[in-house]
């Protein structure tokens, strides 16, 4: 407690009950007390309001005013006082106090069983119990206060992201498509070398369209904004289509890349082109760690639950057991010093982490270090009503 | 030999789409931002445009509302090519009639073909 004197605002029509509260709180000696007395209701609310009193001592019974309509000028429930008011009931008044408490008086004293160690003891603890609420609730604005200049730097950090890969994708595209028309040979024949050089450039370029699109992605986790679009779709399209699309890789690698797909697979609602994100990296993955003749299989199959479990299976070196655990965590990548740097933020599997769990599907990995590793992933069924953050226009950004 | 309006702020972009365009047997004219777009479409007739959306003093719908407007281009096919990475930009392509929109970097092979489709040519190009 403060050694600042209490301040106890007194209101009684009577002045010598007045009299005895003051002197029953004196007999306190651990305390000092600053008292202000009131006759009156309605003078009471404006010594409430003009001195800001630490405690309230309210007689029940006022000329003008009951204690019930005097919380109620004060604010009632809706708005109650910042301070402790103790209701001082006479004879026969016991049964409004619970209305009285109701109404937001913080405790109540019957007037014929006062004493100077209830009577201290019911300020001390209310006046303790106001402290501590409006510390707490001081504290909640702060944290409210500090929560909103988060949310808004996200904000700011998300449409930075933006503006930083619109910035960058434009140059990019330019070099891409110069480095295109000279493969394309509209700038004059090329030797080999120069087209091999030249298809470096190119993929390159790919490259770092993939990861300022993975930044973009993390952008938008991080603020909640990456959208799902459900829709009833069949999955085994969407493998296909994966496949297809990774064939020539594949293929430039010597890796057997295939789809196994039953003939009857049930129609799911999934965003289809997250999940086509989802697959083309998981595969793009499995490809970069199969050495050539390896083989590399994209499986979906329909539970007996009613989801669907997709798996893509490789030939590759495979993780170490403790490095499963790790890999879908963001910025993870599985790198050892010997090894050539294999492209790639680290974003990847995390990403397709996140655009499972918004699914509300599960994704994981299962190795067998030196045979293989196969990852897996669910889509639940019934998702139709994933509720989605529509996108904001602050991500336009103006070149 | 049909014309194609590419209405785009970076220059370096024009360049390439020119070559592109040209080499595969178009007529091109270019606009760096959308009112000097809507002269050149005034002055060309374009028979296909290629625009861009973010683009400063009105963005690529700007444009693609006035050239419906505009009775001379109201018919013309559309393409947008973008930078920017949103879901609703293809909605609102496809509300203003876009037959198609690219994200930067674009596949060329696929700009040609998409620009060959809107243009009734064969798929196999010229």
């Amino acid at each position: 407690m403060s050694t600042k004197p209490l301040r106890v605002l007194i209101i009684d029509d009577s002045p010598a009950d007045q009299e005895i509260y003051r002197r029953l709180l004196l007999e306190n000696p651990s305390y000092t007390y600053d008292f202000l007395e009131a006759e009156s209701g309605e003078m009471g609310l404006s010594l409430c309001l003009s001195s800001q009193p630490d405690c309230v001592l309210l007689d029940y019974l006022l000329p003008d005013l009951n204690g019930l309509e005097f919380l109620d000028a004060l604010g009632g429930e809706a708005d109650p006082p910042r301070f402790p008011i103790i209701m001082l009931t006479g004879y026969g008044n016991e049964m409004i106090v619970a209305e009285a408490m109701r109404a937001g008086a913080a405790d109540y004293l019957p007037k014929d069983l006062l004493s100077a160690e209830n009577l201290e003891r019911a300020v001390c603890n209310a006046v303790e119990k106001y402290q501590l609420r409006a510390a707490v609730e001081n504290q909640r604005g702060m944290l409210e206060q500090t929560n909103t200049e988060l949310v808004r730097k996200n904000e700011e950090i998300r449409s930075f992201y933006h503006m930083l890969s619109h910035e960058l994708k434009t140059p990019l595209t330019a070099a891409r498509e110069f480095v295109s028309i000279l493969l394309d040979g509209l700038a004059g024949p090329l030797t080999d070398t120069q087209r091999e050089y030249l298809g470096i450039a190119k993929e390159s370029c790919d490259q770092m369209t993939m990861g300022l699109n993975d930044l973009l992605d993390v952008a938008r986790l991080d603020t909640g904004k990456l959208r799902i679009d459900p829709r009833l779709f069949n999955i085994g399209v969407v493998v296909q289509r994966a496949v297809a699309s990774l064939t020539p890789m594949a293929q430039e690698a010597s890796i057997d890349l295939q789809h196994r797909l039953p003939l009857d697979l049930p129609e799911r609602s999934f965003d289809a082109r997250r999940i086509m994100q989802v697959l083309t990296n998981l595969i793009t993955n499995a490809l970069k760690f199969t050495p050539a003749g390896g083989q590399v299989i994209v499986e979906a199959t329909d539970e007996p639950d009613g989801s669907i479990l997709v798996s893509v299976r490789d030939t590759g070196r495979g993780i170490a057991p403790d490095q499963c655990a790790h890999i879908f965590e963001r910025l993870y990548q599985a790198r050892s010093h010997e090894e050539v740097f294999e492209g790639g933020l680290g974003l990847g599997l995390y990403i397709c982490q996140e655009v499972i769990k918004l699914h509300r599907g599960e994704i994981w990995v299962e190795s067998i270090p030196g045979q293989g590793s196969t990852f897996f992933f669910t889509l639940p069924p019934g998702i139709d009503h994933i509720p989605a953050t529509p996108e904001e226009s602050s991500e336009e950004v103006s070149a | 030999m049909k014309k194609i309006l590419i209405v785009e702020d970076d220059k370096r972009i024009i360049a390439a789409l020119n070559i592109r365009l040209r080499a595969n047997g178009y007529d091109v004219c270019a606009a760096y931002d959308a009112p000097l777009a809507m002269t050149q479409a005034t002055a060309h007739q374009p028979d296909l445009a290629l625009l861009d959306i973010s683009m400063p003093g009105g963005d690529g719908f700007v444009v693609a509302e006035r050239l419906r407007s505009n009775v001379d281009t109201a018919s013309i096919p559309i393409i947008f090519i973008t930078a920017l990475k949103r879901p609703d930009l293809r909605e609102r392509a496809q509300a203003v009639g876009a037959v198609a929109l690219f994200e930067k970097p674009f596949e060329s092979d696929d700009l040609v073909a998409a620009i060959g489709l809107a243009l009734g040519r064969s798929p196999a190009g010229v």
